[in-house]
């Protein structure tokens, strides 16, 4: 009895996806070395849709310059705390980044965020090892080979989060 | 494997959801019924797939027929559905509230309120759990049997859970409120609530099935079992009130 209550008391514990995030990643590389990493997020269309309900002021069906700072500063950078749903490791260590440059667009009904980061060393294609998860799991990261590009240097696997599911960007 | 769980739970929600948001933009006058009966067909589906994933009060309710003498299959039955229409009423107040009243600043006050209506819940959970512990307390003090008064607490277990909106049934009624579609907009929370209140059911309906197996277990340890059942609930509310102060 003890173990079915415990067994209920731990799914309770985390939280399941009500926003989902198609992650498409861009990575050059120069010398077998990560030159630089940038991603587009492509936020649901349910979300979107609440999401430009509030930023998109003027109504016009484009984020403007005003309109990105106001989703910059009050939905993506309030997300460093989730590490921005990205960890980033050489090996098994994990890399302290930081955000270069970040644009939101509403292109087909969805919002997109269009964000690169910066690594204080290049870290080699063979190690590294980008996961995209939340950990509370009110978002799921979405990864699928066919949002890399052609001949990708880089393929996916599932990733296990203890109370999570999510998807890891892996260097071949 | 629990992982495994979520992965499919998580693709299938990401599947319904996008199909939902792309059929209920699909309609116009010519295919409306047709698409609106597939829309409510499948916020069912989407109803019992999302609550079939963590949270939506399923460990309260196991807990509250898992101690030993609520069981009843009709009213674990009853119970899910009364949580599932609380929850769905809360939506749809808090969706329209927030887009008709404020308007903008939907998606920050969303938060807020959400945030404000879990730990109003998790200290009605918590005052559930001590409810039950008063209960068992004054059923060993008393030495009567275990037959309960048991619409007294069923309620408030009700609306401790349900009184939580749930965002994926707010996230479809804003989407169709967005699209001028007003009436889909409350039957596809009420069929997505159909589908939640089914799932919710059948937990309470595994922990009094489980309760019977244990029926002589019951009866000479039910008030310890009553006693645990009232701690755990405590202890969840306090986890969420935590949660909720993040």
């Amino acid at each position: 009895m003890i173990k079915v209550l415990l067994l209920f008391f731990y799914i309770l514990l985390y939280g399941h996806p009500h926003c989902f995030i198609e992650v498409y990643p861009k990575i050059d590389t120069k010398n077998n070395l990560i030159q630089n990493i940038s991603f587009r997020w492509e936020i649901d269309e349910m979300t979107s849709t609440a999401l430009m309900t509030e930023i998109d002021t003027n109504q016009n069906g484009i984020i403007d310059k005003k309109e990105n700072n106001y989703i910059k500063n009050n939905y993506f950078l309030t997300l460093k705390e989730n590490h921005f749903y990205t960890y980033i490791k050489n090996n098994k260590k994990e890399i302290p980044y930081t955000i270069k440059f970040f644009q939101a667009k509403y292109k087909n009904n969805k919002v997109n965020y269009i964000f690169s980061i910066k690594t204080k060393t290049p870290i080699p294609i063979k190690n590294l090892n980008i996961y995209f998860y939340d950990k509370d799991f009110f978002v799921a990261m979405i990864l699928k080979q066919e949002f890399l590009e052609k001949n990708s240097l880089f393929e996916i696997k599932d990733y296990d989060g203890d109370y999570c599911f999510g998807y890891i960007l892996k260097g071949k | 494997m629990e992982s495994s769980i979520l992965k499919y739970l998580s693709t299938w929600q990401y599947q319904l959801n996008m199909f939902i948001s792309k059929t209920i933009r699909d309609i116009n006058d010519e295919n409306s019924i047709t698409l609106s009966f597939t829309i409510l067909g499948i916020a069912f589906l989407y109803g019992l797939i999302h609550a079939a994933g963590p949270g939506h009060g399923k460990a309260v309710v196991a807990l509250y027929f898992g101690d030993g003498k609520k069981r009843d299959y009709k009213e674990a039955l009853k119970m899910g559905y009364l949580i599932s229409i609380i929850h769905t009423i809360s939506a749809l107040i808090v969706t329209f509230g927030l887009f008709f009243i404020i308007k903008t600043f939907f998606y920050k006050n969303f938060h807020s309120t959400y945030n404000d209506i879990l730990k109003i819940s998790s200290i009605m959970i918590v005052l559930v759990g001590l409810y039950i512990i008063y209960e068992a307390y004054k059923t060993k003090k008393t030495k009567e049997t275990l037959n309960i008064k048991k619409n007294k607490s069923k309620f408030l277990v009700a609306l401790s859970i349900g009184i939580v909106p749930c965002p994926g049934v707010m996230t479809i009624v804003l989407f169709s409120v967005m699209l001028k579609h007003y009436i889909l907009a409350i039957f596809s929370a009420i069929f997505m609530s159909l589908g939640m209140g089914l799932t919710i059911s059948i937990v309470g309906i595994l922990s009094v099935l489980f309760s019977k197996k244990t029926d002589k277990f019951i009866k000479t340890k039910g008030i310890i079992l009553q006693m645990l059942s009232g701690i755990l609930i405590i202890v969840l509310g306090i986890f969420l009130f935590v949660g909720g102060l993040k």
